[in-house]
């Protein structure tokens, strides 16, 4: 048993959004999401149709799959800078298949809370949600990114080492990875 | 002009409600999401023979539409990724992230490779076939030998 398998949680009254465009992707996290206790969960096989959900509901945390053509990290984009608080600040968990260096350079710089490669398993949705929890991570926004921010020692998850580490990424990882101009957000306080 | 950083600490509505009073633990939880996967397990084969099936139909479109056919591939096995835990065969979600990579890369060159997919589809099949549980590292290793060959491969431009 590991320390942090005694921590206690409870799902139930979370309402989590769930973007993805693969069945196979849909059908596992919203299983894992289920059973962990999960009642209210919006599935999004779109950005199209995961705008209007961010914007009428107000999940508490989304997970979001990077999506074909790389649309995953245009949504986390518009969520950071687009949404008023406290939807903007909504911890993300990004799931992604395949990734190439430009593509964890582009989930770390689009203001995710974690990169999480497929297969996605209940172990680590617990174990990234926990964390985020109990981090207290500040947000940044500035000209050139906006969203947790990434530096910085309580940026690393301490339970995440070795097997898993190598599965996930949080944005200290890539705190150096390129970085684009954003729209700064209005309204958040 | 650059405007100043501005740092916030949102208190963050999922915090409060998953370290409510009550809850169950962590391993608790994670046996009850895993018991719920494998409620899935049948389609999540189900959908990777369906996958396969169309994989190896694009394979087969290689010789004409090379681009458009590794952009097939491509899209297919990132589909299929993570279903191979789910039905007791994790080598297969190696498999496929492997042909991901291999068409990814293959996408950067403009001739060869047709092989190396088809060895990666046959390895898929095989894979399916075998009883859950099955591992076979050495069928893992030729594959990444084979991807070996063609990864970071300049890109060919044409005269």
């Amino acid at each position: 048993m590991r320390p942090s398998d005694a921590a206690r949680y409870d799902f139930s009254e979370l309402e989590v959004l769930l973007v993805d465009d693969t069945p196979v992707g849909m059908m596992i996290a919203g299983q894992i999401l289920t059973g962990l206790g999960v009642r209210k969960i919006y599935r999004c096989e779109t950005v199209a149709a995961a705008r209007p959900v961010l914007e009428r509901c107000g999940p508490d945390l989304a997970i979001i799959d990077s999506l074909t053509g790389s649309q995953g990290y245009a949504l986390v984009r518009w969520i950071r800078t687009e949404m008023p608080a406290p939807t903007c600040y909504i911890p993300i968990l990004m799931t992604a298949a395949h990734t190439t260096p430009d593509d964890v350079a582009e989930a770390m710089s689009c203001g995710i809370d974690f990169l999480i490669k497929k297969p996605l398993s209940a172990q680590t949705l617990i174990e990234r949600t926990g964390w985020i929890c109990r981090a207290d991570r500040p947000f940044v926004y500035s000209d050139v990114y906006i969203g947790p921010e990434r530096r910085g020692p309580k940026s690393v998850p301490p339970a995440l080492t070795g097997e898993r580490r190598q599965a996930s990424v949080t944005p200290a990882d890539a705190a150096e990875a390129p970085i684009v101009p954003l729209r700064r957000a209005g309204g958040a306080s | 002009m650059t405007a100043p950083t501005r740092v916030v600490t949102p208190a963050l509505r999922v915090c409060r409600l998953i370290r409510g009073p009550g809850g169950r633990t962590a391993a608790d939880l994670a046996q009850a999401a895993t018991d719920s996967v494998a409620q899935v397990a049948g389609s999540c084969e189900a959908e990777l023979w369906t996958l396969l099936a169309a994989a190896e139909r694009a394979c087969a479109g290689l010789p004409r539409d090379r681009s458009g056919a590794l952009a097939e591939i491509y899209a297919l096995a990132r589909r299929g990724v993570g279903a191979g835990a789910v039905c007791g065969r994790p080598q297969m979600d190696e498999t496929l992230v492997g042909l991901c990579d291999l068409s990814h890369d293959l996408g950067r060159q403009t001739e060869g490779g047709a092989q190396a997919v088809a060895v990666h589809l046959e390895a898929w099949r095989l894979i399916l076939q075998a009883p859950a549980g099955q591992s076979d590292a050495a069928l893992l290793e030729g594959l990444a030998t084979v991807r070996r060959r063609f990864a970071g491969t300049p890109v060919q431009v044409a005269p």
